[in-house]
C-alpha cells in the first residue's frame, strides 16, 4: 500500500512538473515575471532622489551667484534648470516642469562679500510628501557647503551656519545607502508569494476547470498525495526561482550577499510552505479559474506588497494595519531576507520570523487538509 | 451489479432535485445508456456511483458495496471518464497513459503490454508522443476511453463520450467499448443523442431527474409498433400545412417534417390505408420503424399533458402560411471560397455554398471540423483569410455591419444576459438593432405572445428552463425580421419535445421567406433542413439534400441508410480518393 501511495504521488509530481515546463503560461509566471519584477524593482523604482528637476531662477548675476548656481548643477542630486526671475520659475514650478524653485535674489552676491549669510528662497512641490523633504535635505546640503566652501575661498571666517554643529551620519549595512539594496531583496518577497500563491491557485482550478480533477478524483488518489501532489511541485519551483533571484540580486544589481545559502534557503522555505498552503487552500475553496486568481491576487500579492514593510515602513501605518501586518508572513519575510542580504546570519532573529512564519503555514496547513474532498460534495 | 434504491440527489433546496426517487438496476456485462437530455440527471447518477457526490437520500449498491461509503474501495475498480476528457493536454498520449496507470496502480510489468494494446486499438500507437491538446476531438476522446480502460475496471462509467466527435469514430469508440470490457464489467454510457441509444444493450431514460424508462432501447421503441407513418412527396407549403393539421389532432403524438416527407406517430396503433384516409388525406403512406425517440416522446406526452398541450396549441397560434410571394431561387446567403487560417492551421479551406429564399441548410460536422469558424465568418464574426461570404448580396469582407443588419444571429450558448430579466433582453437586442421605441415596443410585446414567454416576461433569463432560453434566444435573434437566420448548435442538449417546437418556428420563418443557416453535430437533426453540407476537417466534402445524401449511401447491405451511415460512406470514400492521390 505503502508503496503505491509513494508512486501515486510521485506519478502526480512528475506530471505537474511537465506541465509546468510545457505550458508556457505558468513558465510566464514562474520565471519571466519574477525577472520582470525584479527588474522593475531593480532599476524602475527607486527611492533614491536623484536627477531631481530645480529651477533656478538667478536673479542676480554675480560672480557668487554664478558660483551658487554651478554648485547645484555639479551635483548628481539636481537637474539644474535655468531661469531669468521667479515668476517664469513660478510657473514652470506649477505647470509640473520642475519639483523645486530656487530662488536667488537680486542683492545675493552683494551682501555674500559684505559677509553676510545671504538667503535665497526654496519653493517645494509638496504633492509628494517624502520627495519633497529629501529635496529640502538635500538642498540644504548644497547651500552649507557652498557657504563653507566659499568663505574658505575668500578667506572670510566660518559663519553661524557652517560653525554649528554638525551631526557625522553613519549608516549600518547599507552604507551607501541605495533603496534598491531594500527594495531588490523586498521583490523577492512578492516574487515567492506569486509563484507560491498566484501559481498554484491557477493550476488547480485549471485542473477543475478541464475535467482532470473529477478524473483524478475517481482514482485511488487520496487526499495527502492529492495536497502534496500539488505543494511538493510548485515548492520546489518556488526554490528554483528564490535561487535565480538571489543570483541576479547579487550579479546584477550588485546587492550584497552577507548571509549564508543555508539562512537564504530555510526562510525562502517556510515562506513558501506559507505561500504554496495559501495557493491550494483558496483553489480548493473555490473551483473557477478566474475568480481564484482574483482572489488570489487579492490576498496574496497586495497584503505582501503592503505589509512587508519594504515600501511602505510598517511603523508609519496606523495601528489597526500595523496590527494586520503579523497575520501576513510578508513581514517576517521581508525582516529575514533584509538581514540574510544586507547584515548576515543573525539566527536569533531569523529564527524568531521564522518561527511566525511556521505558525502561519501550519495554520494555512491545516485548514487546506481540511477543505481538501476526495468528492464532488 | 448496481441498484438504485430510491436514489434522490439535491443540490439546492428551492429548485427540483437533480435525481428523483430513482430505483434502477444495473447489469455486468452490457453496455447500459443513459439517456436524456441536458440536465435530465444523467452526470449526477454517474457522479454519484463513484462515489463523488452523496445521495441526499436512498442509496446505491455497487456490486454489494455502497457507493458513498465505500468509495475508496470501489475506485479501486473503478475507469471514469468525465465529461471533459480527463486528459492533461500539455502531456503526450503515452504520459497520459503513464499517469494514469500509476494512478490507478497498474504494475509495471504489465504495463508495457496493456499500453500497446490500447494503443493498437485506438490507433494512436503513430500519435503516442503526441501531446493530448494537438490530438483531434475524437483521438482524445479515443485517449480517455483508454485511459478509463488501463487498468481492465470492473466498472467502466462514461460520461457523454459520444458527444461532438464524428460518426465514425463514435463507432470506433463503441467498438472499442464492446471489445475491451469483459463479460463481469459493468459499463454506464451516458448521451443526449436519442440515436446512439438505439446501440445500448440496455437503456436507462432520464427527464427532469426522473426516471422514465428502463429496458432495452428495442422495448421501448417496440411499443410504438405499428404507430409510426410517414407519407413521401409533398410540396413545401402541402407539408407544412399537413403537419400543422396533425399537431392539432388529439390522436397524433408527434408530426415533423423530413424533407419532402411528414412522419407522424400515433397514441394507437393504425393500419397503412386508416392512417392515410383519416390523417394523411388518402395520400400513399408507409409504415415506419419505430425509434427510441418515438419512444420518449410518448412518454412524455402521457407524463407531461400540460407541455404537450402547450405545443399543440402552439400549433394553433402559428397560422398556415400562405407563402409570400417571395422569389424561391433568389439567394439571400452566399460563401465563396471562404478560407480561414489559423497560423499555419487551416480551420476552414474554400468553404462554398448558397442559401435561397425559404431554405434551411445544414452544416453538419464534428466538433472542430470548421462548421463555426465558417458559420463566424458569415456573421462577419471573424474575417476571412480569403474569399468573401454574402447576405443579400453585401459583402462581409466590405461592409460586415451592413451585412451583419440584414441577419439574426443565434450563438451556441444564447448569449443572453443571465441576470436581466426577459423582457430586458429584449429591450436589449431591440436597441443594438436599432429599433425605434415604438416599434420596438411593439415587437417585444408580439414577441412575448407568440414565443409564450408572456408569464416569464419578468423572471431573469438565467433562471429559465433550457427549452425557453432557446426561445428566448431565437426571439432575440428575429426581433428585427432579419432575411437571413444563422443559428449555432440551437438545440443540442434540449428536449425532443422543446427541440420539434424550436424547428417549427424555424420552419416559419423559413416559410415567410428567412433563409435559415444552421450548424449541427445531431445527425438526426440534419433530417430537418433541406439542403446539407458535410463539413470534416475543414472541408465541405459532401452537399446535397438528406435524401440524396442518404441514397449516395445505399447499397446491398444497407438498403435504407441512416444520414450517419451515408456521412460515415463519405468520410471513408473521401479518406480512400485522399489516399489513392498520396
Amino acid at each position: 500500500m505503502r508503496s503505491h501511495k509513494l508512486e501515486r504521488l510521485w506519478a502526480l509530481v512528475w506530471k505537474e512538473w511537465l506541465q509546468v515546463f510545457r505550458d508556457p503560461s505558468a513558465g510566464l509566471v514562474a520565471f519571466v515575471l519574477p525577472m520582470i519584477m525584479l527588474f522593475i524593482f531593480g532599476y524602475g523604482l527607486s527611492l533614491d532622489a536623484k536627477r531631481v528637476k530645480l529651477g533656478i531662477a538667478l536673479e542676480d548675476r554675480g560672480a557668487v551667484a554664478r558660483a551658487f548656481w554651478d554648485a547645484f548643477a555639479g551635483t548628481e542630486y539636481f537637474d539644474a534648470l535655468f531661469y531669468g526671475n521667479r515668476s517664469e520659475a513660478e510657473q514652470a514650478l506649477a505647470d509640473g516642469d520642475v519639483r523645486a524653485v530656487l530662488v536667488v535674489p537680486t542683492d545675493f552676491s552683494r551682501r555674500f562679500e559684505r559677509g553676510e549669510v545671504p538667503s535665497a528662497q526654496l519653493l517645494i512641490d509638496g504633492a509628494e510628501a517624502n520627495l519633497s523633504v529629501i529635496i529640502e535635505g538635500y538642498a540644504l546640503g548644497v547651500y552649507s557647503k557652498f557657504v563653507e566652501r566659499e568663505r574658505l575661498e575668500r578667506g572670510l571666517g566660518s559663519t553661524a551656519l557652517s560653525s554649528a554643529v554638525t551631526v557625522e551620519t553613519q549608516m549600518r549595512y547599507n552604507e551607501s545607502r541605495m533603496t534598491r539594496n531594500s527594495l531588490v531583496p523586498g521583490s523577492i518577497v512578492l516574487i515567492l508569494a506569486m509563484i507560491g500563491t498566484l501559481l498554484t491557485t491557477m493550476v488547480v482550478a485549471r485542473e477543475w476547470e478541464r475535467g482532470t480533477m473529477e478524473a483524478t478524483l475517481a482514482t485511488s488518489v487520496g487526499k495527502f498525495e492529492m495536497i502534496l501532489g500539488k505543494l511538493i511541485p510548485y515548492f520546489l519551483l518556488g526554490l528554483g526561482a528564490a535561487t535565480l533571484c538571489a543570483v541576479i540580486a547579487r550579479h546584477a544589481f550588485f546587492v550584497p550577499f552577507r548571509g549564508s545559502a543555508a539562512a537564504y534557503y530555510a526562510t525562502s522555505s517556510v515562506f513558501l510552505a506559507c505561500a504554496t498552503s495559501q495557493g491550494l487552500l483558496i483553489s480548493t475553496l473555490c473551483r473557477d479559474q478566474t475568480l481564484a486568481s482574483s482572489i488570489a491576487l487579492l490576498s496574496s500579492f497586495l497584503p505582501n506588497f503592503i505589509f512587508s514593510g519594504v515600501l511602505f515602513e510598517i511603523d508609519a501605518m496606523p495601528s489597526v494595519l500595523r496590527a494586520l501586518t503579523y497575520a501576513f508572513p510578508a513581514r517576517y519575510y521581508a525582516s529575514c531576507l533584509q538581514t540574510v542580504f544586507m547584515a548576515g546570519d543573525a539566527w536569533s532573529l531569523l529564527l524568531k520570523n521564522m518561527a511566525a512564519m511556521g505558525v502561519i503555514a501550519s495554520c494555512l496547513f491545516v485548514a487546506t487538509i481540511a477543505a481538501t474532498r476526495t468528492s464532488l460534495e | 451489479m448496481i441498484r438504485f434504491h430510491d436514489t434522490t440527489k439535491i443540490f439546492d433546496r428551492a429548485s427540483r432535485p437533480a435525481l428523483d426517487a430513482v430505483t434502477a438496476t444495473v447489469k455486468p456485462g452490457v453496455i447500459t445508456g443513459l439517456v436524456g437530455p441536458d440536465g435530465a440527471g444523467k452526470t449526477t447518477a454517474l457522479r454519484m456511483i463513484a462515489g463523488l457526490l452523496k445521495p441526499t437520500s436512498g442509496r446505491i449498491e455497487v456490486f454489494g458495496l455502497d457507493a458513498w461509503r465505500d468509495r475508496s474501495t470501489i475506485r479501486s475498480f473503478l475507469g471514469y471518464m468525465p465529461q471533459k476528457f480527463g486528459l492533461y493536454e500539455d502531456l503526450s498520449v503515452l504520459e497520459n497513459l503513464t499517469l494514469y496507470a500509476k494512478l490507478r496502480n497498474l504494475p509495471k510489468s504489465q504495463r508495457k503490454e496493456q499500453f500497446a494494446k490500447l494503443l493498437d486499438f485506438t490507433g494512436l500507437g503513430r500519435f503516442q508522443n503526441r501531446l493530448a491538446r494537438r490530438l483531434s476531438g475524437g483521438m482524445k476522446q479515443k485517449l480517455g476511453l483508454a485511459c478509463a480502460f488501463v487498468t481492465t475496471p470492473k466498472l467502466l462509467i462514461l460520461d457523454e463520450p459520444g458527444v461532438g466527435v464524428d460518426p465514425l469514430s463514435r463507432r470506433e469508440l463503441w467498438k472499442m467499448t464492446r471489445t475491451l470490457s469483459h463479460a463481469d464489467t459493468i459499463v454506464l454510457w451516458s448521451t443526449s443523442y436519442m440515436d446512439e441509444a438505439a446501440l445500448c444493450d440496455e437503456t436507462l431514460l432520464f427527464n427532469d431527474g426522473r426516471l422514465l424508462f428502463a429496458g432495452p432501447p428495442q422495448e421501448l421503441a417496440s411499443r410504438m409498433r405499428d404507430r409510426v407513418f410517414k407519407a413521401h412527396g409533398f410540396s413545401a407549403s402541402e407539408k407544412r400545412r399537413l403537419v400543422t393539421s396533425l399537431a392539432l389532432h388529439p390522436a397524433v403524438v408527434d408530426a415533423t417534417i423530413q424533407g419532402s416527407s411528414v412522419r407522424a406517430s400515433f397514441h394507437n396503433p393504425l393500419s397503412p390505408i386508416v392512417a392515410s384516409q383519416r390523417f394523411f388525406n388518402g395520400r400513399e403512406v408507409e409504415t415506419t420503424a419505430p425509434n427510441f425517440e418515438d419512444g420518449f416522446i410518448d412518454i412524455l406526452s402521457q407524463e407531461t399533458p400540460k407541455r404537450a398541450e402547450s405545443t399543440r396549441a402552439h400549433g394553433s397560434t402559428q397560422r398556415v402560411h400562405v407563402p409570400d410571394a417571395f422569389d424561391r431561387d433568389e439567394i439571400v446567403v452566399e460563401a465563396r471560397k471562404l478560407t480561414k487560417r489559423f497560423g499555419s492551421f487551416t480551420a476552414a479551406s474554400e468553404i462554398e455554398f448558397s442559401i435561397k429564399r425559404g431554405e434551411v441548410f445544414g452544416l453538419l460536422g464534428p466538433n472542430g471540423a470548421g462548421k463555426s469558424t465558417s458559420f463566424k465568418m458569415l456573421c462577419g464574426l471573424l474575417k476571412p483569410t480569403s474569399g468573401d461570404g454574402f447576405v443579400s448580396g453585401v459583402s462581409l469582407r466590405r461592409s460586415s455591419s451592413e451585412a451583419r443588419k440584414r441577419l439574426g444571429y443565434m450563438a451556441q450558448k444564447f448569449s443572453l444576459y443571465p441576470n436581466l430579466t426577459v423582457e430586458q433582453n429584449l429591450e436589449f437586442y431591440g436597441g443594438v438593432y436599432g429599433l425605434g421605441l415604438v416599434e420596438r415596443r411593439r415587437r417585444i410585446a408580439r414577441a412575448l405572445e407568440e414565443y409564450e414567454l408572456g408569464e416569464y416576461a419578468r423572471s431573469a433569463s438565467g433562471e429559465l428552463p433550457l427549452g425557453y432560453k432557446q426561445r428566448l434566444a431565437l426571439a432575440t435573434a428575429t426581433l428585427h425580421s432579419p432575411e437571413a437566420l444563422f443559428l449555432d448548435e440551437p438545440t443540442s442538449g434540449v428536449d425532443p419535445l422543446a427541440r420539434r417546437e424550436f424547428w417549427r418556428r424555424v420552419d416559419q420563418f423559413a416559410s415567410q421567406g428567412v433563409a435559415v443557416l444552421v450548424t449541427t453535430h445531431f445527425m438526426d437533426e440534419a433530417e430537418y433542413c433541406d439542403q446539407i453540407a458535410l463539413i470534416l476537417d475543414g472541408k465541405k466534402i459532401a452537399q446535397g439534400s438528406p435524401e440524396t445524401l442518404k441514397a449516395s449511401a445505399r447499397s446491398h447491405d444497407n438498403p435504407d441508410p441512416t444520414l450517419e451511415d451515408a456521412f460515415i460512406h463519405l468520410i471513408q470514400r473521401g479518406r480512400e480518393v485522399g489516399n489513392e492521390i498520396a
